[in-house]
């Protein structure tokens, strides 16, 4: 099998060859970092690339295996994270100079859990500065270019996690998703984007953007691969639940034949307004899909979307500034102009519009519990547009202009502030060649029926690619 | 706070509230950023404000502000 063959695979593949000792982790580790050394000057998708210690953990891991220590899917598989994700002994910079030689002495919660699972940590990923913005723009580190056309974003916060998942340097990755960095550079680099429901994963060791918001993400190739790092994940915010007791989450991968006595629901208001014509109309084929696979589909009514990117603001930019209040007195130069913007704008918001975003947060969640009486699940675009093209600031909709970032996660935003678990799964090929991928939002904590509702979606739509920035071909078909 | 008013922020606003309340050390810049947005990644100040006007006239009766999702049974 050939090194891009093994790049390219998804992860329960991966671990397949690897339970049947087809392949070591010590060779699928070596396969990954020669790819990054290849690639990564011009993707610019890793910050850091951590090759003793992923080429020491794929060493152990390899002889684990070979001594009949199986320990699961993860066992040996090479992934990377985000640099918002603490690190033991392994730079983290949260992509800005203000941490530039930061080496954290303790793993983030997630990170410690990956390796139990015995996943191999090559690096750390580039990002949004402290995932600020959703272009994934960063003047200190190299913006991530689109592994589809590098003229274009990746998207962001969580650029270099996209990217590397699309472009073969991962075999999967953490991100974070406050407001969709997680789902939208997904959607825009053609991967699966996950963020479980708020506090499922433990965000702790994870630099804070924004408390109130903040998810731990997942990209994979395939659905399944989510639902296997998710297994290892979930339930990470209670570690000192009491051994005996069961693991939160268990993958139910009995597959579903059809969406039968599934009710989806369609937001047709807001969320298909402003959009790419091909955008909608390959998420309007998708849903058709969902139909024709005997899922019911209802129009539902969701709360005035308008303002709510607004309301997000008004959280973020307050908690962001609080959390970088210990550094601005003697580093405030040192980080890049728009965050610097950001965090003064956060400063002159007042505390009473904080509170009352928060209780406008409180009463978007009552309203979504009553659209989520009617339906099991809502299907929304991911992203309004392809992928941007790097340097432009705003999107032009007739006569009005969007800051891009805002055009990027307008569709994911608002499921930060209800909590609602959701994923974006690639839905077709734009003309222009790039991805376009669609969203599933679920109830809270129902992540077993999301999941398996995504894969039967994803098989239907039959799009899982296996990009590889070098020849842009496209491979491989959904798990059957 | 009246209905529908949208007022531009000027930067001279920025740089009294600056001079007279605790806060940190903007550059003229980083205010004048906040003035006349540059940077596309999100929404301009003077949006901000103009929908904050519109939020913050919004009954919201009794409710609390948000705090944690409640959780399932073993977690």
């Amino acid at each position: 099998m050939t090194a891009d063959e093994l790049t390219s695979k998804p992860l329960y593949n991966l671990a397949d060859l690897l339970q049947k000792g087809a392949v070591s982790p010590v060779e699928l580790t070596d396969v990954f970092l020669n790819r990054i050394e290849k690639e990564n000057d011009t993707l610019h998708a890793y910050i850091t690339v951590a090759r003793k210690t992923a080429r020491q953990s794929a060493k152990e891991a390899t002889i684990q295996i070979q001594n009949g220590n199986y320990q699961g899917r993860l066992h040996g598989i090479p992934y990377a994270c985000k640099d918002l994700f603490a690190t033991k002994n392994i730079r983290t910079t949260c992509g800005s100079r203000v941490l530039a030689d930061w080496i954290p002495k303790m793993n983030a919660t997630a990170v410690s859990c990956l390796s139990e699972a015995g996943g191999i940590l090559l690096g750390k990923l580039n990002q949004h500065e402290f995932a600020y913005g959703a272009t994934g723009k960063n003047e200190h580190f190299g913006t991530v270019p689109n592994p589809w056309d590098s003229s274009r974003l990746a998207g962001g916060s969580s650029s270099g996690s996209a990217a590397a998942v699309a472009a073969g340097l991962a075999s999967y990755a953490l991100g974070t998703d406050t407001g969709g960095s997680t789902r939208a550079p997904a959607a825009l680099c053609g991967v699966v984007g996950y963020k479980p429901t708020y506090g499922l994963i433990s965000t702790k060791g994870v630099i804070p953007y924004c408390w109130s918001l903040d998810h731990v993400g997942i990209f994979s190739k395939t659905v399944k691969d989510a639902a296997i790092v998710f297994e290892s994940l979930a339930g990470s915010v209670k570690l000192d639940r009491p051994p005996s007791q069961e693991p939160y989450f268990k993958l139910n991968e009995t597959p579903l034949d059809d969406l039968r006595k599934v009710r989806i629901g369609v937001p047709r208001a807001f969320f298909f307004d402003r959009i790419d014509e091909e955008v909608h109309e390959a998420v309007n084929k998708a849903i058709m899909m969902c139909g024709q696979y005997k899922a019911d589909l209802v129009d539902i009514k969701m709360p005035p979307m308008e303002k709510t990117r607004t309301v997000s603001l008004v959280i973020q930019l307050p908690e962001m500034l609080s959390y970088h209040s210990r550094y601005l007195p003697k580093k405030k130069n040192l980080y890049g102009k728009d965050l610097r913007a950001g965090m003064a704008l956060g400063q002159f918001i007042l505390a009473e519009h904080y509170i009352q975003a928060k209780r406008m947060v409180q009463w978007y969640r009552m309203k979504m519990e009553e659209s989520f009486k009617r339906v099991d699940f809502i299907i929304t675009p991911s992203c309004p547009i392809i992928a941007p093209k790097i340097g432009l600031d705003f999107i032009k909709w007739g006569d009005k202009k969007e800051p891009v970032g805002n055009a990027i996660t307008r569709y994911t935003s608002f499921f930060n502030m209800t909590g609602h678990p959701a994923i974006s799964i690639p839905c077709g090929i734009h003309s222009s060649g790039l991805p376009m991928g669609v969203q599933l939002v679920g109830h809270h904590f129902d992540e077993n029926t999301l999941l398996k509702v995504a894969h039967v979606l994803e098989n239907c739509l039959k799009v899982v690619f296996s990009v590889k920035p070098s020849s842009m071909d496209i491979g491989g078909e959904a798990d059957k | 706070m009246p209905k529908n008013s949208k007022n531009v922020l000027s930067q001279k606003t920025l740089q009294l509230i600056k001079a007279e309340f605790p806060i940190h050390d903007w550059s003229e810049e980083e205010l004048n950023e906040l003035v006349s947005q540059k940077y596309g990644v999100i929404t301009g100040f003077n949006e901000i404000l103009n929908d904050i006007r519109e939020l913050a006239q919004q009954d919201l009766d009794d409710i609390e502000p948000a705090g944690n999702i409640e959780t399932v049974e073993g977690l």
